[in-house]
């Protein structure tokens, strides 16, 4: 009797659990996919710009251009914002922020279609994504987040799926549960 | 040794209300035990059965669906991926291999799955277990057919029966692809997964099958089996194809380019991060079922004081012969432990029974449901914690009637009552 209760349970949320991992634009909420592969390691963090910046809409005045850039400078800073083990012996070999307010900084050729897209729609809602590339001497037991939440405060919950030789599984990171293990 | 038997004795004269608690106690170790124990196998059932496979993709709708359906066979398909589009994704160098799927077609409450030899060579279930062959070889013509052990057990199926295959998931008669019957080539290896209650066609197969059908429904014109083969049996559509990749580093890259692709609306899911979601959701109702098993079981042992509490009076004066013949105050006590405890472990034991019992039952009802495989186990180490647990508690419990009747004992039983 019981067994059937569950599955039908099973049955019934697996309809409404949906579109967990693809969530458009919700903020607080960001996604961030990690992917290990021997000695390399991707992160990418996709933001809504409220969740970094406080605010959506193109840069007026010069404290909001002043703030942009101070968080570009932020966003860039790799080691601030995950804590790799030091056992790994990661080091960060490139940075790449996709800015939703680039045109008026430098607009890099090969994302001029996207920076088009999103300076259309960019008075409602504006996003950033960041990849974040190391390369690792030894294998990764784990990252942790915390500096994400601390800098920003603005992030609740981060929806992580990561990737790695053996195994891919997902966690919902938040303030205090804010490490991703990939041996669990 | 002697107070066992004082025990046992006495409770035999109160068989009635204590078997009733017993049978209260044993339904509640089988709420808790199998509560957790379905929780347990269901989660290594469904994280045993897709390894190593870096995407799944399908026509857009649900990650958590697009699961389900296309490896655990639960549920449909809202849509089709054409194979032009499908081909188009695996040209991509990301691509490393690709195994196609297509669903719809059953045979005698079997689900049958078109795909192609790649599915032999490149699913992986378990930590990265093949599927191997436990008698013949993966099919290659076009009439040929694989079958899971379950379905070869089932149907009492050896090398070279032939089958005829239905349309759509539920048996019907007039769905009967009756004119094109399979043969069976292959007999694969217990897996443990859903793939054991399959059968596998070639994709040339499932278009064979189909090619007089139009909108769901048989033509009028009949195309022979034989006819079937010369007319090319490139298929238009499949149902989703499983994806790995050269490098995983670019997963995360290729999953956006599908989920974006311009000529038809596709999603791609990692498994193991849809199936590690659907858990994390599951877990809320896993939680509340441990709780409500936990309040009954609570129930079973407050049913198990009631019946020892109730007693009372009828034993008064057991109690005081016993005082009167030289028994301890402890003694008085002692008895009505071993009561209780005879109460709790005589339905633990029936509880496990019934657990088994239900199970073997359950078993292939589940499997065929829900593509979930129960193993019969014995209870692990949580479980016989947890039981020891009860045992404790149920000890604790039978302190009240006993202290009762033990400061009841001596004025109470030998008085003379007017």
């Amino acid at each position: 009797m019981n067994k059937n209760v569950i599955f039908t349970t099973l049955i019934g949320v697996s309809t409404f659990t949906l579109a967990q991992a693809e969530s458009a634009h919700q903020h607080g909420v960001a996604n961030v996919n990690i992917a290990i592969s021997k000695q390399a390691l991707v992160i990418e963090l996709d933001t809504p710009a409220d969740n970094v910046l406080g605010f959506e809409h193109e840069p007026r005045t010069e404290q909001q251009k002043q703030h942009l850039s101070d968080t570009l400078l932020l966003l860039n800073r790799a080691d601030s914002l995950f804590n790799i083990p030091s056992s790994a012996e990661c080091k960060v070999q490139q940075v790449k922020i996709e800015n939703p307010f680039a045109h008026e900084e430098h607009a890099e050729d090969e994302h001029d279609e996207h920076a088009k897209n999103t300076h259309e729609e960019h008075e409602t809602h504006s996003d950033f994504e960041i990849l974040y590339t190391y390369d690792c001497q030894h294998q990764l037991s784990n990252i942790n987040m915390a500096g994400l939440f601390k800098h920003f405060p603005n992030f609740i919950t981060l929806k992580v799926q990561w990737v790695n030789e053996n195994k891919q599984s997902a966690k919902t990171v938040t303030k205090k549960d804010n490490q991703v293990n990939f041996n669990e | 040794m002697k107070l066992i038997k004082i025990a046992f004795k006495s409770a035999l004269n109160r068989k009635v209300s204590l078997s009733l608690a017993i049978f209260s106690i044993a339904i509640s170790i089988l709420l808790l035990l199998g509560v957790d124990t379905l929780r347990k196998q269901a989660k290594n059932n469904f994280l045993n059965t897709i390894s190593q496979t870096d995407l799944i993709v399908g026509a857009r709708s649900s990650p958590t669906n697009l699961l389900l359906y296309s490896v655990f066979h639960i549920g449909n398909a809202t849509n089709n991926v054409s194979y032009a589009s499908y081909q188009d994704i695996i040209a991509s160098k990301k691509v490393k291999w690709s195994v196609p799927i297509s669903l719809g077609d059953s045979h005698r409450g079997f689900r049958v799955m078109g795909t192609n030899g790649d599915y032999f060579r490149y699913y992986r279930y378990a930590n990265g277990q093949n599927l191997a062959f436990q008698h013949g070889t993966a099919f290659s013509g076009v009439y040929d057919a694989v079958v899971g052990i379950d379905v070869a057990q089932s149907l009492n199926y050896q090398l070279n029966d032939e089958i005829t295959l239905s349309h759509g998931i539920v048996a019907t008669k007039y769905g009967e692809h009756a004119d094109k019957p399979f043969r069976i080539v292959g007999i694969l290896q217990k897996t443990g997964t859903p793939v054991d209650r399959t059968v596998m066609i070639s994709l040339q197969g499932i278009e064979a099958i189909h090619i007089d059908w139009q909108s769901g429904t048989r033509s009028s014109l009949r195309i022979s089996a034989e006819q079937a083969l010369k007319m090319g049996l490139q298929p238009k559509n499949i149902t989703a194809f499983m994806l790995g990749l050269s490098n995983r580093i670019e997963i995360f890259q290729l999953k956006r380019k599908i989920n974006d692709y311009a000529k038809e609306p596709l999603l791609a899911i990692m498994p193991g991060s849809t199936l590690a979601y659907l858990w994390q959701t599951l877990g809320q109702f896993e939680k509340i079922l441990m709780a409500i098993s936990a309040l009954v079981l609570l129930a079973g042992l407050i049913g198990l004081l009631i019946a020892l509490l109730t007693t009372l009076n009828e034993r008064r004066r057991e109690m005081a012969v016993l005082r009167a013949v030289g028994a301890h105050t402890y003694h008085v006590i002692i008895l009505f432990m071993l009561e209780a405890m005879l109460v709790v472990i005589v339905g633990c034991l029936v509880g496990i029974a019934l657990l088994y019992g239900l199970q073997s039952i359950m078993q292939p009802i589940i499997a065929q449901n829900y593509g979930i495989y129960l193993h019969a186990q014995w209870p692990d180490t949580m479980q016989i914690i947890f039981l020891g647990l009860v045992l404790m508690l149920a000890m604790l419990l039978s302190l009240i009637p006993g202290v009762i009747a033990y400061k009841r004992s001596l004025q109470d039983g030998l008085m003379v009552k007017i």
